[in-house]
């Protein structure tokens, strides 16, 4: 007995080590790629002295990880700024009390689609969901919109993701405000019926797109950015210029009710919404799309002022994001 | 005398199964009493209750005058027992050398450890197994197992040794051999002896009393 | 048994493994439960039990004879292929499945079979390959006298069978439990939804936690069905004792079949190994601009990148399974040994039948209290959730161990005044050392590619298997696969270079 009490007794030390990181770091939530934003807290870290305790969510997870852990931790929060590589998880959050407002300086140039007006979130550098062609495959001009997924002659060429998740299901929920809820039903179930194919994730359905497997897919200008980097033979369409317009999610940046470091958390959030962090990011290998017309960006990453930008409410797709929900899964779980 | 220990309206049960009992048995410190039976009878069970290795279900054992069971309350565990117990089949540790073997079992009844290492040579010349210390049970033969395991058993300073179908595995002249030493043993050490055995010859020399087993129940041995 | 030092370890368990699940339990509530099963959602379970039976009873067919040929037969390159074979497990399904697409172009259902019953068979083959090991050298002696080596099978057969058995059950539990794997495969055609997608749906509709775990419940309820035969079959297995003058069985002569049997077990060893392996070295080394300076390239890259990632991941993985080892070795015990103790192991294996994401959450509702904030923020947390997730195999590992234990040895130690603790230390612990080391070995797997449940814990962020799954997602190739190989060589190689070189058979290495 005494031995094997002293082997447990060697294990406790192991347990009751605090966090490597201290206490006076503020504490950062972020699904926005690991890879894309490591480096930027890394700069942020180096410009002001304030330590940044990054915690990443994992495709694998799609978002769920980190907004199930704020909710969760609740009763003890312990993040302070959530950075969110969509919208309308966000703006759930927002409904459900667990953000703080702060109207942050560094936003007053932001266009007022992409802010709350109760201040409780801002949104910055967007993703465009386009469609990705195979320049093999299709020939200019040939897909130009949502609806081409209907069209017989791309059945088993096209694809979307499985509106479940991610950005697709924002968008898919988003269709529903713009159409109608009977007309983005309708849709819903003619691309059900008509046997489209759906991937597991944009990332798939770029890679497929890529290798040539399908003509031309739905995918977010960031896995787009991915396959360009490659050299695979693509190329990118943003859809229904004549029509919709084309989705634009934002990432969004907030503060959380109660955040530990308050001060902090408003220092970190005054900076990533800073017009040099976005144009960072229009740089990086995610190519995000800047919503201030005038940041600096490589020529291959549009602005939101150089395409027709589907006119959404998104605190409205956020607010109906649940039932959504609830019927696209009773229509594509089955 | 007074008696090593008494059992009364002892019974154990397996499920529903009666294994043992209700029987009462006294033995006298000293005593060496052959149990014999035929096999699936309960002599090994009934050891085994001795020893409190078996919880019974009714009844009561007392060890030399303290209570160390009261129906299923094990109020004296078999560590406490002082019992020296050569298992059938050795039940020998396969990791332990000859030499461990001795020492852990020593050590754990209680042996100072400045004491272990010349008490374990004494056990060693005692079952003349001097020089095997570092052989492992795998590579003894039957004889010398059956030495460690009395070693071991003697070990305790048992104040009661119980015998499992101790020369089972033995041939002719190793039996004859073993059963002279344990005599030896017993008339130096003024040992309690309970002998199991389902051959009725065996040891019928160093018995003072026998008794039969059968169905879980004692009876008087009239053969 | 002592009693305090099982309640100890029961204790610790209960909190590890068992009150996570509790406390979100207890957040269901009647309503939550209505309408759960439709017409919609059973369709999906009953696509979760065929893929989960197709996934076992694949991983039965190559782990019960690869199982074995690699423990108990003349086999050529046994030695190395035993320790090849656990190789599987360590892969990301999802890299498995990605490799057999690019390959193939193979799509739907029986594909998604292939992909968990190739990455799930070594569970079979190492339950029979103990099995077959601790047959008596006499008793298939005995056997192969009236029979020769197909009597001696015949013979075994039926100690083994169960122990076989137990291992495709909890191939079953995994697949039922994925659902990536049948996402990635059908995304063409008719979609092959299961009903771990449900689960996982509706954890991201709905901010009402009890619908949420609602939703589970029938998942785990299957899970644990499941797993309650594997119980029993492993109780049954037991039969095979190992008593204090057991004797090894020799290896089985193949004769003529000695060649056939080691192109069956080198083509199940490519299939679930080499060809995926082999894929990641090609992607690492550049795809088709395949280079050697590529492929340093990429390693140095991921070392560079994720260095102290790996480390994480290697201390707080071998911490969790030091930790799970003692309380699973005591309650193993407890379970073979005490009658009472018995109605325990269904509770046991509770953690290893509820959804990750369940048992994350359920960690947070836990944990994250003033009180013990700076557990819950610091690493020994991740410590908790693996010990906690995975422990239960150790316990399960353990109590076969034990009843392979003669418990005449055990009462031999009591006659000779041992106490319970000393008795576990130094006559069970020891008997069952190999087994104890198979649990360790277990559980560190298990938690170097944990992922799903330690998103949940704040520490987690700086593992390795994190940072595979961000990258994945990412598509830099070269550095994933470089990555994933280094998660993988860090496991596989002590145990490999134990094998090959050590003098002693590397007798952990399930």
């Amino acid at each position: 007995m005494p031995r094997l009490l002293a082997l447990l007794a060697c294990c406790l030390p192991l347990l009751t080590v605090a966090s490597c990181a201290d206490a006076d770091a503020v504490v950062l939530y972020c699904s926005l790629d690991q890879v894309h934003s490591e480096e930027l807290i890394r700069e942020f870290e180096r410009e002001t002295g304030i330590r940044v305790r990054a915690e990443f969510d994992t495709e694998a997870n799609k978002t769920v990880g980190l907004v199930e852990r704020l909710r969760q931790e609740r009763a003890r929060p312990r993040c302070d700024v959530f950075w969110n590589n969509e919208i309308a998880h966000t703006v759930r959050l927002a409904e459900e009390g667990l953000l703080a407002s702060y109207d942050s300086p560094s936003a007053a140039d932001i266009p007022a689609v992409f802010r709350d007006p109760q201040n409780r979130w801002t949104g910055f550098a967007a993703r465009a969901r386009v469609l990705i062609v195979n320049t093999d495959l299709v020939q200019p001009g040939e897909v130009t919109g949502y609806r081409d997924l209907l069209d017989p002659k791309w059945i088993g060429k096209s694809a979307v993701a499985r509106p479940l998740t991610g950005t697709t299901l924002t968008h898919a929920a988003a269709l529903y405000e713009v159409l109608g809820e009977d007309g983005a039903r309708a849709f819903w179930n003619e691309v059900k019926d008509a046997g489209v194919s759906l991937a597991q994730s944009n990332g798939q359905t770029m890679r497929l797109v890529s290798e040539g497997e399908l003509a031309w897919a739905f995918t977010d200008t960031d896995d787009f950015n991915v396959a360009l980097d490659k050299g695979a033979p693509v190329d990118v369409v943003y859809p229904d210029q004549d029509g919709l317009g084309t989705m634009v999610i934002p990432n969004t940046v907030c503060v959380l009710k109660d955040a530990p470091h308050p001060e902090l958390a408003r220092k970190l959030v005054d900076w990533i919404l800073s017009k040099d962090v976005e144009a960072k990011l229009a740089a990086s290998r995610s190519a995000q799309i800047p919503v201030r017309g005038d940041v600096p960006h490589p020529d291959n990453v549009r602005t939101a002022a150089d395409f027709k930008v589907m006119d959404v409410d998104f605190v409205a797709v956020g607010r109906a994001m649940e039932e959504r929900q609830a019927e696209l899964k009773e229509m594509f779980l089955d | 005398m007074t008696p090593a220990f008494a059992l009364r309206g002892l019974e154990v049960h397996a499920g529903r199964t009666r294994l043992l009992g209700p029987l009462d048995l006294t033995v006298e410190e000293g005593e060496h009493l052959l149990l014999v039976g035929a096999s699936g009878s309960g002599k090994s069970t009934l050891l085994r209750a001795i020893a409190g290795l078996v919880r019974p279900t009714a009844g009561t054992v007392d060890w030399f005058g303290e209570r160390a069971s009261d129906g299923p309350r094990l109020r004296l565990p078999p560590e406490r027992r002082r019992v020296g117990f050569l298992f059938q089949g050795g039940g020998l540790w396969p990791h332990m050398s000859v030499a461990r073997t001795l020492s852990f079992a020593l050590r754990s009844s209680g042996t100072p450890r400045a004491d272990v290492a010349r008490r374990t040579a004494e056990l060693l010349e005692l079952v003349e197994l001097t020089g095997f210390d570092a052989r492992r049970p795998g590579t003894l033969s039957g004889g010398e197992r059956q030495r460690l395991s009395l070693a071991r058993a003697l070990a305790v300073s048992p104040r009661v040794l119980l015998l499992d179908e101790p020369l089972g595995p033995l041939d002719v002249e190793l039996r004859a051999a073993l059963l002279e030493r344990l005599g030896d043993l017993q008339r130096r050490l003024h040992l309690t002896v309970v002998h199991v055995t389902h051959d009725p010859e065996e040891a019928a020399a160093l018995a003072t009393r026998r008794l039969r087993m059968q169905d879980g129940l004692l009876v008087e041995d009239d053969s | 048994m002592s009693r305090p030092l099982v309640a100890l370890a029961a204790a610790a368990f209960a909190i590890l493994g068992g009150l996570p699940l509790v406390v979100m339990l207890a957040r269901v509530e009647a309503a939550d439960l209505a309408g759960l099963l439709d017409a919609r959602t059973l369709e999906l379970f009953g696509r979760t039990l065929w893929l989960g039976l197709g996934s076992a009873g694949l991983a039965l067919l190559l782990g019960a004879p690869f199982g074995f040929l690699v423990a108990r037969t003349d086999v050529p390159g046994a030695a190395w292929m035993r320790p090849l074979g656990v190789v599987p497990l360590f892969l990301p399904p999802l890299l498995i499945a990605l490799t057999w697409t690019v390959l193939t172009g193979a799509r739907g259902a029986w594909p998604a079979v292939l992909v968990l019953g190739t990455g799930t068979f070594p569970l079979v083959a190492v339950f029979t390959a103990r099995a077959f090991e601790r047959i008596d050298a006499r008793r298939e002696e005995a056997a192969i006298l009236l029979g020769g080596t197909r009597g001696a099978l015949a013979a075994s057969w039926r100690l083994v069978a169960p122990a076989a058995l137990c291992g495709a059950c909890l191939s079953f539990v995994f697949a039922v439990n994925d659902f990536s794997i049948p996402d990635y495969m059908s995304w063409v055609g008719p979609k092959f939804n299961v009903y771990a997608d449900e689960v996982f749906a509706t954890w991201g509709q709905t901010s009402s936690p009890g619908r949420a775990v609602a939703a589970a419940l029938p998942l785990v309820a299957l899970t644990l069905v499941s797993l309650l035969p594997a119980l029993a079959l492993r109780r049954r297995g037991a039969l095979a004792t190992l008593d204090s003058d057991f004797q090894r069985p020799r290896p089985l002569p193949l004769g003529r079949w000695r060649w056939p049997a080691a192109g069956f077990c080198l083509a199940v060893l490519a299939i679930s190994v080499g060809v995926p392996v082999g894929r990641l070295l090609y992607e690492a080394g550049g795809g088709a601009d395949w280079s050697v300076a590529g492929l340093r390239g990429a390693f140095s890259r991921a070392l560079e990148l994720a260095r102290d990632d790996l480390r994480n991941s290697l201390l707080l993985s071998a911490a969790a399974a030091t930790l799970v080892v003692p309380v699973a070795l005591v309650l193993g015990h407890a379970l073979e040994r005490s009658r009472r103790a018995r109605w325990l192991e269904p509770l046991v294996v509770l953690p290893l039948g509820v959804p990750a994401i369940l048992f994350g959450i359920g960690i947070i509702a836990v944990w994250n209290h003033p009180a013990t904030a700076s557990l819950y923020d610091g690493p020994g947390m991740v410590v908790l959730l693996f010990a906690g997730r995975f422990g239960a195999f150790a316990v399960l590992i353990a109590a076969g161990a034990v009843a392979s234990v003669d418990p005449a040895l055990e009462d031999a130690g009591r006659t000779v005044g041992a106490g319970p603790a000393r008795r576990l230390l130094r006559i069970v612990a020891p008997s069952t050392a190999a087994s104890l080391g198979g649990g360790w070995l277990l559980v560190f797997v298990l938690s170097m590619r944990e992922l799903d449940a330690a998103i949940f814990v704040p520490a987690a962020n700086a593992t390795a298997a994190f940072r595979v799954y961000n990258a994945v997602h990412f598509g830099r190739d070269d550095f994933v696969a470089a990555l994933a190989l280094l998660l993988t060589f860090l496991i596989v190689l002590p145990g490999l270079a134990w094998a090959l070189l050590g003098r002693r058979r590397l007798e952990v290495l399930p």
